[in-house]
């Protein structure tokens, strides 16, 4: 009962993933609760699964992605984010670091209004100095990863083939993230080749911004309210 | 007022290839969606691919734990409306020892329940014959009460054996999944304070 209390209800509502009924997990959790072993194309596959339908994480990327013309510049910047969820995605597990859900993803949510504003140039303008931004994508990398490793938590995977599955599962999250990355680069791209994409950009970004203090705001009232 | 300038017509691909990368994009998109989600998510697997990559298997088992959890509701609603009405010519609970012997087919489940009172206390055993099973001892309120708990699970387990206390009225017990592809045959020992045990039908 300690699960379905700490899952945010968005969860419930974007993708009917876990459906308790006395005891018995089914969906995904149901599905990794009856496996045994290693099987590495499955977990790749929950781990893709998770990106591509993590909407906390796809808007991060957008608004990472949102100046990046250059496809180098992406790619440093996408890895650098890799770099961080995976090794704390890896150290949460293993460590058993159990961060309240709500509060990792009230940090995941203000990733995004960060990242909004440094689009803005806001921080040059209030602090006076531009944060390094390769640094930053790295470290909100690490919170995300601790995200993902709650979320591994709560599957409760079995101990026999887990660092393999482990490893297998943080790969899928890749192959996701580059999926979902080429999808938002190809919808932007589009809207780049318009003049609108300048004149709107600033509105785009506080849009972002909205989204990242309402889901900050949302899971800040679970964590008052579990 | 930004942090970066707008794009120069060097940085944004062209028309032609934006065409091209979006063409592609859903043909990709369509051939994960054929080969890999319906197969992984419904079990359905129209190419073969998902069989190959195993991820047909996990679009059955969750569409068969889908299943089982909603017929298994109903059974389990209609199972305690009937017990609730013998309870009540039950005063008090009995000691009682039953050693219950049942086998379980590939990829099917069973689960048995004590029928017990708050803070009464059973001792189990339980051996298989054949393989590992998956297992849940978990208890569930009587219709109405939404009360329920795990007390232990594990999985490809050959024996277990303890004893635990009824955190509430209503039905504790077992549920054990055979994920082999042999029939495992299950003796289970319960000895403690129960007014039945009780087999509920799982399909």
């Amino acid at each position: 009962m300690n699960i379905v209390k700490t899952i945010p209800i968005w969860f419930y509502i974007i993708m009917p993933m876990f459906l308790f009924a006395h005891g018995v997990p089914t969906g995904d959790q149901g599905y990794i609760q009856e496996i045994y072993g290693v099987h590495i194309i499955p977990f790749m596959y929950l781990g893709a699964k998770h990106m591509v339908t993590g909407y906390d994480h796809l808007l991060f990327l957008v608004g990472v992605i949102f100046f990046l013309y250059k496809v180098k510049d992406i790619g440093i910047y996408v890895s650098l984010f890799a770099l961080g969820h995976s090794s704390t995605l890896l150290l949460g597990v293993f460590a058993n670091i159990h961060i309240n859900t709500f509060l990792i993803d009230a940090i995941i949510g203000l990733s995004i209004v960060y990242k909004a504003l440094d689009n803005l140039g806001k921080f040059q303008e209030w602090i006076g100095v531009q944060p390094n931004t390769k640094i930053s994508t790295f470290i909100f990398g690490l919170f995300h990863g601790f995200g993902l490793a709650t979320k591994i938590i709560e599957f409760e995977l079995d101990t026999n083939g887990l660092f393999t599955n482990l490893i297998a599962f943080n790969m899928g999250v890749e192959i996701g993230q580059v999926l979902a990355l080429l999808a938002i680069l190809i919808l932007i791209s589009h809207w780049r080749k318009h003049s609108s994409f300048i004149i709107y950009a600033y509105s785009a970004n506080i849009l972002l911004m909205v989204m990242g203090f309402g889901l900050t705001g949302y899971q800040l009232l679970g964590y008052f309210n579990s | 007022m930004f942090n970066k300038q707008k794009p120069s017509e060097n940085d944004l691909p062209t028309s032609s290839q934006l065409f091209k990368s979006t063409i592609i994009a859903f043909f990709v998109a369509v051939v994960l969606l054929v080969c890999i989600v319906i197969p992984a998510e419904y079990g359905t697997d129209p190419t073969g691919v998902g069989q190959l990559l195993g991820l047909k298997r996990m679009g059955e088992i969750k569409t068969k734990l889908k299943q089982k959890t909603l017929n298994e509701k109903n059974n389990f609603d209609e199972h305690i409306s009937i017990n609730r009405d013998m309870r009540e010519s039950i005063v008090k609970s009995k000691i009682k020892n039953n050693l219950t012997e049942f086998s379980i087919g590939p990829d099917e489940a069973i689960e048995i329940k004590l029928e017990m009172q708050t803070g009464s206390s059973v001792k189990y055993s339980w051996t298989t014959n054949g393989g590992g099973l998956n297992y849940n001892l978990h208890g569930d309120g009587y219709i109405g009460s939404q009360k329920t708990i795990t007390y232990k699970k594990g999985r490809m387990t050959i024996s277990d054996n303890g004893e635990f206390n009824a955190e509430f009225d209503g039905y504790h017990g077992w549920f054990w999944r055979n994920r082999n592809s042999e029939t495992v045959t299950v003796v289970l020992e319960t000895d403690g304070h129960y007014f039945q045990i009780k087999r509920i039908k799982y399909d």
